[in-house]
């Protein structure tokens, strides 16, 4: 008999369920053990299933070789000043840190990460929240070093990065945590007062019940005493706001209602009047804050997406003493002007300054936007920011901090924070002649009833206020990009300011930069020409030659099997040479490979294989396009918008991209400023999307009424956009505006129904045939409608 | 003790029964909390108080169901009592692993397992009480032949509140061998497979079931 993978019981011999766990199938025993068990594979916990025997046994890890860039990255950690930066003091010896993780994709790794960390002496409080990927640890940094744990975490195949949330976030958090004590609070009061107030009500009971009334109107003032000055009191303090400003929001009428009706109803309890209203105070506060809840935690989520990005990671570089040249590991802020610092190949520069020794290649597309790396030399002036591609170099520092280049590209980007339009505030405008509408007409309201029947002139006057309280109509927006900005996330698009869904419904125009965007940004071979022997043959010799070598043409070209090359050389910016069965190779420019090398046969990116007498193949090096780029484009023009294309390059390529993906309009050359500039001149009616992803865009992504950065961009892109894809796919862009579109037609259905509603119920109220009680509960019927019909927004699919 | 439908003897059904879950659920909890540092009984806890509400919920709504079955049809009320007597019968024989009718059942329940099943994935792993009793809510809908026949026996009562406090009892039987699960996880396990501790047990619950049929005739 076989043993149940879940619980370890006999299976029986006719039952045959079988579930796929840790990619094998596994016989179960029961409907309800396989029930758990998808719920522990599709929540991710698979791995609940390697170490249930024994929690604490742990697989071996071994640290990944990590990189040498990384691994100076990681010294730094330790450094006093920097520690003391990056993390707070909580105890003596214990200090806490915030950690960004990136890579999670579910819980298993949340509990690895967890679990692999506490077990190192020192660290007393680890937990990783899901949702934000935020590691919040607390450890003794001279039982464990900060950097022996970050290292674990790359070692476990995780990002870790320090984080630390901005001012906005902060206050935000506090927000959203006292909403949630305000809201819970009010919905407390009113269960209590709802109970003491039903039996009153009722019919049958009310004479059974009658005895006890003053005592039940004595517990519910007491009960809402704290509801009314605790959780109502954000509509006072907005009521009080707005009478010095003498600006009308929905804050006043409602302001008006919960305090005229404790009030009454105080005086009410003290004099053993007619009527009280403890009941309607607390449900209407309480249905008020549920939708001031949704509104500050959507606001709060967007903030984190966009804190989620900024990157506090503490940069090293290697200083050479200029004497005895001796190499030492410092972090970047401790450099000056004329230090001389070594760049290892694949590490960024971190200041700008002169090569004072070695020759490399450098990638200077963060500014350029050109894919291709520049030949540096000694004497030549290099640019912080840009990637060393090739060969260790030492330079020597000339500008840092705020004085290098691509500093001005930063302050073209405040240029264009400031310049963003801002989008107005509708609902805010609607909200002010309506609230003055209410105003005047309970004033009427009040006015005919004293004269009609006194008595009932206040509840009546109560019932148009509650009423008409506009909270369906408030909750209409916000709950509905809620949902909205929810489901989008869940499917990789990321929204990170609020106005998106809105703005991208009137977009007309979406422009798309080249390199990395329409493009994957790596150079592929587009086409080969053999002029000697086969293709298989030539592209065999040259990913041989090629495997060698680190410059980013190398990575186009693979071949398996190799040959075994030797005496391999490198000219750099030039080409490669090497010897196969004792025959001398070259490969590279045509002029470094033969004297009298053949014309190539276009003006594209081609270079050229040879031996020592004859040229063998030309090979066509181009960007390849992205695999959803054609249909994404084919989506959006269908969809009414128009494509261009707005590139940094000064290449063929862009006019042949654009005839590929027939596009409306392409401007190649461009630089950032030129980017500004064309963005600046587009109506601003037209609501243009930009699309990019390098720093080059940043400028421009920070000024376009929509932008959207590419998962794949750098950090500085994803700050500035409005929207980051991801799941790195540009086939959701249609995707965001259908559900952008969805949104708009959601909220405006809300908006109706809300609208409808109100209008509805005011005459009955005014009529005095709605007691205010029931028309606490309309009004909240009216607002659950508005909710629901919103969360079918979290409903959204592919096509 | 004449009347079968008492909390003592829910609290048997779920003990009896608890052999059949205690590897389904029981360590469950324990494994998928994070914490290290040995189990932490306030997550086991709410983790079993959510689950012994929503059997609880599930008897008030099964015993709404009979009462207005046993008051709407004169005859109803004895032709549960007998159904309901059946099913534990059938519910002996599953621990047994000799009839596979009760997944009959299991199978018609998952539906409703498979609408909430989504909502824990954002629980687990359990980190603190609150999820816990989440968790315990959402997962005490899991489609069960134990609880189903306890169910259908909940329902003769024909009373909301005693029926949810016979499925609340039946919860707080299955805690002994839960809890202890985790402690004892080898042991228990060995003892529960030994074929005459089954059968005793299985037994047991199929005596309960023909004592609720018969139990009217005895009076």
């Amino acid at each position: 008999m076989t043993e149940c993978f879940h619980c370890g019981a006999d299976v029986p011999q006719d039952v045959l369920i079988e579930l796929d766990i840790l990619g094998q199938a596994r016989k179960l025993c029961c409907v309800g053990c396989e029930a758990v068990a998808t719920a522990i594979v599709q929540s991710g916990s698979e791995t609940f299933y390697h170490y249930r025997t024994d929690v604490n046994e742990t697989p071996e890890f071994t640290p990944a070789s990590l990189p040498q860039t990384m691994k100076m990255e990681l010294a730094l950690y330790d450094n006093t000043d920097v520690i003391e930066e990056l993390s707070e003091a909580s105890d003596n010896n214990t200090r806490q840190i915030n950690l960004i993780i990136e890579g999670i994709t579910c819980a298993a790794c949340a509990w690895l990460i967890e679990k692999q960390l506490k077990q190192f002496s020192g660290v007393e409080f680890a937990n990783l929240n899901l949702s934000q990927h935020k590691l919040q640890l607390r450890w003794q940094q001279d039982l464990t070093p900060l950097s022996e744990l970050i290292t674990r975490i790359y070692a476990l195949g995780f990002k870790a990065q320090p984080y630390s949330p901005d001012q906005a976030q902060k206050q935000l958090e506090s927000e959203q945590k006292k909403a949630t004590q305000r809201l819970g609070l009010a919905a407390l009061g009113m269960m209590q007062v709802m109970m003491f107030a039903l039996p009153l009500y009722v019919g049958d009971w009310a004479g059974v019940f009658e005895k006890f009334e003053t005592y039940f109107r004595v517990a519910s003032l007491i009960i809402t005493t704290p509801v009314v000055l605790y959780s109502a009191r954000p509509f006072f303090v907005a009521f009080w706001r707005d009478m010095k400003s003498r600006h009308l929001t929905m804050d006043v009428p409602v302001a008006i209602a919960i305090g005229s009706a404790y009030l009454a109803s105080i005086y009410s309890t003290l004099t053993q009047g007619e009527e009280v209203y403890f009941d309607s105070v607390c449900m209407f506060t309480f249905f008020l804050l549920v939708g001031r809840f949704l509104e500050s935690r959507t606001r709060l989520k967007n903030c984190e997406a966009g804190n989620h990005l900024a990157n506090v990671l503490p940069r090293s570089t290697l200083r050479i003493h200029p004497l005895d040249k001796t190499e030492t590991v410092v972090p970047v802020s401790q450099l000056h002007i004329n230090d001389h610092i070594r760049i290892l190949p694949g590490a960024t520069l971190v200041a700008d300054g002169t090569i004072v020794e070695g020759q490399t290649s450098i990638d200077e597309s963060i500014i350029t936007g050109e894919f291709l790396p520049i030949q540096k030399h000694v004497g030549d002036n290099v640019i912080g920011g840009s990637l060393n591609v090739e060969n260790p170099i030492t330079i020597k520092i000339s500008a840092l901090d705020k004085d290098m280049q691509i500093s001005t590209v930063m302050s073209l980007l405040d240029r264009a924070t400031q310049d963003k339009p801002k989008i107005a505030i509708l609902a805010d405008q609607v909200a002010q002649h309506f609230v003055a509408a209410v105003l005047v007409l309970s004033a009427l309201v009040f006015i005919s009833w004293s004269f009609i029947d006194s008595d009932r002139a206040f509840w009546i006057t109560l019932s148009v206020l509650v009423a008409t309280c506009p909270c369906a109509l408030s909750l209409a927006t916000p709950t509905a990009l809620t949902a909205a900005t929810s489901a989008l996330k869940h499917h990789g698009i990321l929204i990170t300011r609020g106005h998106v869904l809105q703005t991208l419904t009137r977009s007309k125009r979406v422009i798309f930069d080249k390199t990395g965007t329409l493009t994957l940004g790596q150079l592929n071979i587009e086409k080969i020409i053999t002029l000697n022997g086969t293709e298989q043959n030539a592209l065999q010799i040259a990913a041989s030659l090629e495997a060698l070598s680190s410059h980013p043409i190398a990575n186009a070209f693979t071949f398996s099997p190799l040959l075994s090359v030797n005496n391999l050389s490198q000219q750099t910016g030039a080409g490669l040479q090497g010897e196969i069965n004792n025959q001398t190779y070259k490969i590279g420019l045509a002029h470094y490979v033969l004297k009298q090398a053949p014309a190539a046969p276009d003006n594209g990116h081609w270079i050229l294989l040879a031996n020592q007498q004859t040229p063998l193949a030309w090979f066509l090096l181009s960007d390849q396009l992205r695999a959803d780029a054609p249909s994404t484009v084919a989506a959006l023009q269908a969809s009414g918008l128009t494509c261009e294309m707005l590139s940094g390059d000064h290449s063929g390529q862009v006019q042949l991209i654009a005839k590929k993906l027939n596009l409306d309009k392409v401007q190649g050359g461009v630089n950032p400023e030129g980017k500004l500039n064309y963005i600046s001149t587009l109506p601003s009616g037209d609501a243009s999307i930009m699309v990019g992803d390098g720093i080059n865009d940043v400028p421009v992504l920070a000024q376009a009424p929509v932008s959207i950065a590419v998962g794949s961009a750098s950090d500085l892109a994803k700050i500035h956009s409005d929207v980051v894809l991801l799941s790195n796919q540009l086939q959701h862009l249609p995707l965001l505006i259908k559900q952008a579109k969805r949104t708009s037609i959601i909220i405006k259905q809300n908006l109706i129904w809300a609208l409808l509603y109100n209008i509805s119920v005011l005459p009955l109220a005014a009529l005095g045939l709605l007691p205010p009680y029931m028309a606490a509960i309309g009004m909240s019927f009216s607002s659950l409608a508005v909710v629901f019909n919103a969360l079918r927004l979290n409903k959204l699919r592919l096509n | 003790m004449n009347e079968p439908l008492s909390f003592l003897s829910a609290w048997l059904l779920g003990f009896l029964g608890s052999v059949h879950c205690m590897g389904m659920c029981g360590g469950i909890v324990g494994a998928l909390s994070l914490n290290t540092k040995g189990p932490n009984i306030a997550i086991h806890l709410s983790y079993h108080l959510g689950r012994i509400s929503t059997y609880a919920a599930l008897g008030f709504v099964a015993g709404l169901i009979g009462l207005w079955l046993a008051s709407s049809h004169a005859y109803m009320g004895q032709l549960l009592r007998v159904l309901s007597g059946i099913m534990l019968i059938l519910m002996g024989g599953y621990i047994l692993g000799r009839t596979q009718l009760l997944m009959w059942f299991e199978r018609r329940g998952s539906f409703v397992w498979q609408k909430v099943q989504p909502l824990s994935k954002q629980l687990m792993p359990v980190r603190s009480p609150k999820q816990g009793l989440l968790l315990g809510l959402i997962w005490g809908l899991l489609p069960c032949g134990l609880i189903y026949s306890t169910l259908s026996w909940s329902l003769v009562a024909a009373n909301p509140l005693h029926s949810a406090g016979l499925m609340a009892m039946f919860g707080l039987g299955n805690l002994p061998a839960l809890l202890s699960f985790a402690a004892f996880a080898g042991q228990l396990n060995r003892f529960k497979q030994t074929p005459w501790v089954r059968i005793s047990l299985a037994s047991l619950i199929m005596a309960f079931g023909i004592w609720t049929i018969l139990a009217p005739w005895l009076n």
